[in-house]
């Protein structure tokens, strides 16, 4: 099933109960501000600030390079500087929080042709950037909606109380499967993407905490095409850090592995998973120990990203005494935190 | 691709820059575009005769200005000014070989006559003085001008004089000085003399030409995960402009003609292997290529030619290459209808 405009809004209000909202672009659906920036951190859609490069968080927001690792990639971090967290975009893009947002799916050939589309647009309506643009990419395999699946999983999983993320940052060798969710033992955080623990500041009230008696981790890997999963799919839970994998197709009636749950959407575009027909255990529970230990500190530096970087800087100072001159002086200090000193920080601070 | 920095570089190009400076207008493609690897105007590939370069991420163009093509002598209403490959590299662990990887990218602009940008994201690594000496001579042997620039404000200072063409001539000169002074002091901490650099980077210089050799393997580029092509464009970039009026012999020992002909016939669609066919200046060769190696060195080799290069494999390839080396030095191994 290739997902076009019409599909997308049918998925998107079926699914999630959004508005639908008639604009001169063609049919969106109607979100919350919030909710609207997850969208487009885990899409790419953009938001019409500009017709030429519409601004989007995702690639934004990232921040380690591999996975049992502590190296800074830009994003959330600079170097030592709290960079690209929700709360600095949304100092410099106040369009971001102030409004409802529409999200037009707009289907395009070519670059050229989408501009076209956009500029019109763009300078027909008094606020383009209550508009996002979902691009419908009709030149690509599957339309270029992989994420958008990823999305569709993103939120189903986090209603069942897993902290979610998409293109996660394995290993090198491995790769970056689509989709991550976990619930991780102990004391901890649940039922949120991963962006969302960045947001408290903004207003989120969705990051709860919780208390597990185990870890349960989730993978998935997405194809809108015919083309094959199981082999990307396979090099992840070999790693044997992952509980259950997860196909996401949106054509498919059957998994291509009986291990393998499948996550795809029935004839009235409903979301509804396909539980694998084997029980078998798909983890080793020495390296899903060390995994879960990496994901509890990996989750502290989301919650970090609330403050801003003198309230960061102020808060290393009261407990070293000192100021921070490398980054490895922020992950000794960042991971050393609970989340309840984090936590507690945030609330100083709101 | 998760990692991709892409995002993060155009973002700050079009928060930094704007969408046009003057007569100058950017284009630039969202992450998920795939337009980029079309021909400018269309996309943000150059190329010459036929060959296509890396694609770029943002190029500055004048609109309704015409322009030849070089790529394939069209004519088109948009007039390429600056063309820029942006990474962030630097935060990325990459503090060596990864640099050169991208540099044929910005290269496509350059053989076109244009301006080419390399735009290296400051990061915890530092750029390595080579890639200013190959940008510099790449500059003074291709049409256009070759620049290596960490900060964009340097990028911007370029636009905005664009139109002043004292002023445009004398940063461009200024900016090939600085990035010559980068590359020579560290070459003159290192290297004696291009002898001595030679002697320590697998290259060998004749009157007319160098040979520079290196352990690829057919696998290398049959395997999508390995980034060959562009490690070995990286590479003969790099030995290219340092030896700018030498024809340059690339020598894969061990490698043979077929592997060759195979990768012609199955990578003919693959842009870095183009590249690497199509060097001007520039020729592939295989162990077949040689005259007057052993039978037992080409055995060794051969023995080795699908293996990673560690451990036992790489000893083999050094003891054997060396005998080669050896015998190129001292003419007991030629190069077949040289």
């Amino acid at each position: 099933m290739e997902i076009d405009s019409e599909k997308y809004i049918k998925i998107m209000s079926k699914n999630f109960g959004l508005p639908i909202v008639k604009t001169a672009l063609g049919e969106g659906v109607e979100m919350d501000p919030y909710s609207s920036f997850i969208y487009c951190s885990v899409t790419g859609a953009g938001y019409l600030d500009d017709p030429l490069y519409p601004f989007t968080p995702k690639g934004l927001l990232k921040l380690f390079y591999n996975a049992f690792d502590y190296k800074f990639v830009t994003g959330l971090f600079d170097n030592t500087t709290l960079k690209n967290t929700p709360y600095n975009l949304s100092l410099a893009k106040k369009f971001l929080f102030n409004s409802k947002k529409i999200i037009i799916p707009v289907e395009f050939n070519n670059e050229k042709e989408l501009q076209a589309k956009l500029k019109k647009f763009f300078s027909s309506v008094k606020n383009p950037t209550d508009y996002i643009i979902q691009r419908i990419e009709l030149s690509k395999k599957g339309n270029g909606m992989e994420p958008f699946l990823e999305y569709l999983i993103c939120e189903t999983m986090k209603r069942k109380e897993y902290i979610v993320e998409n293109q996660i940052p394995l290993s090198h060798s491995t790769g970056s499967p689509d989709f991550g969710g976990y619930k991780i033992h102990g004391h901890c955080l649940e039922g949120a993407n991963i962006i969302e623990l960045a947001m408290i500041r903004l207003g989120i009230k969705s990051v709860r905490k919780s208390k597990k008696d185990e870890n349960h981790f989730i993978v998935g890997e997405a194809k809108t095409s015919t083309s094959t999963i199981i082999n990307q799919l396979d090099k992840y839970l070999k790693t044997k850090l992952y509980n259950e994998g997860y196909e996401i197709s949106p054509y498919k009636e059957k998994a291509c592995k009986p291990y393998i749950n499948l996550f795809t959407l029935d004839k009235d575009y409903k979301i509804t998973i396909i539980p694998r027909q084997t029980d078998d255990k798909l983890f080793d529970s020495d390296k899903q120990g060390e995994y879960q230990e990496w994901l509890s500190n990996y989750i502290k530096y989301y919650l970090i990203a609330n403050l801003t970087n003198d309230e960061f800087n102020n808060f290393y100072l009261e407990i070293n005494k000192k100021k921070i001159s490398s980054i490895k002086d922020i992950i000794q200090f960042v991971n050393n935190l609970s989340y309840e000193e984090i936590l507690n920080k945030i609330n100083g601070v709101l | 691709m998760a990692l991709s920095s892409d995002e993060i570089i155009k973002r700050e190009i079009v928060d930094k820059l704007g969408c046009s400076i003057g007569n100058l207008t950017l284009k630039i493609f969202p992450q998920s575009s795939n337009d980029d690897q079309k021909i400018f105007p269309e996309g943000l590939t150059f190329g010459v005769n036929g060959v296509a370069y890396g694609s770029c991420d943002a190029c500055w163009f004048i609109e309704g200005e015409q322009w030849k093509n070089p790529f394939d002598n069209k004519i088109v209403d948009e007039k390429p000014i600056i063309a820029l490959e942006g990474t962030d590299a630097l935060n990325r662990g990459s503090s060596g070989d990864a640099q050169y990887q991208r540099f044929h990218h910005a290269l496509g602009a350059v053989k076109c006559g244009i301006i080419g940008v390399y735009y290296l994201k400051p990061g915890v690594h530092k750029i390595q003085e080579d890639l200013y000496g190959m940008a510099y001579f790449a500059s003074k042997t291709e049409k256009g001008v070759y620049l290596i620039i960490k900060n964009l404000e340097e990028l911007k200072e370029l636009l905005m004089i664009f139109n002043d063409k004292a002023k445009l001539n004398k940063f461009i000169e200024t900016k090939l000085t600085e990035m010559y002074k980068q590359f020579i002091e560290k070459f003159n901490q290192k290297y004696k003399n291009w002898e001595d650099f030679a002697n320590k980077r697998s290259t060998i210089v004749y009157k007319d030409f160098i040979i520079k050799y290196s352990g690829r393997m057919r696998r290398n580029f049959t395997d999508g995960s390995q980034r060959a092509g562009h490690i070995a464009v990286g590479e003969m970039y790099l030995t290219k402009y340092f030896f700018p009026n030498k024809f340059f012999y690339y020598l894969w020992p061990r490698m043979t003609k077929l592997d060759i002909q195979y990768l012609d016939k199955h990578k003919k669609d693959d842009k870095e292997w183009a590249i690497l066919r199509a060097e001007p200046n520039v020729e592939i060769i295989t162990i077949d290529d040689l005259e007057g190696v052993s039978p037992e060195v080409k055995t060794k080799l051969m023995e080795i030619k699908d293996k990673p290069l560690k451990n036992d494999a790489l000893r083999i390839f050094k003891t054997n290459v060396k005998i080669i080396r050896e015998g190129l030095f001292n003419g007991k191994i030629t190069i077949k209808n040289k």
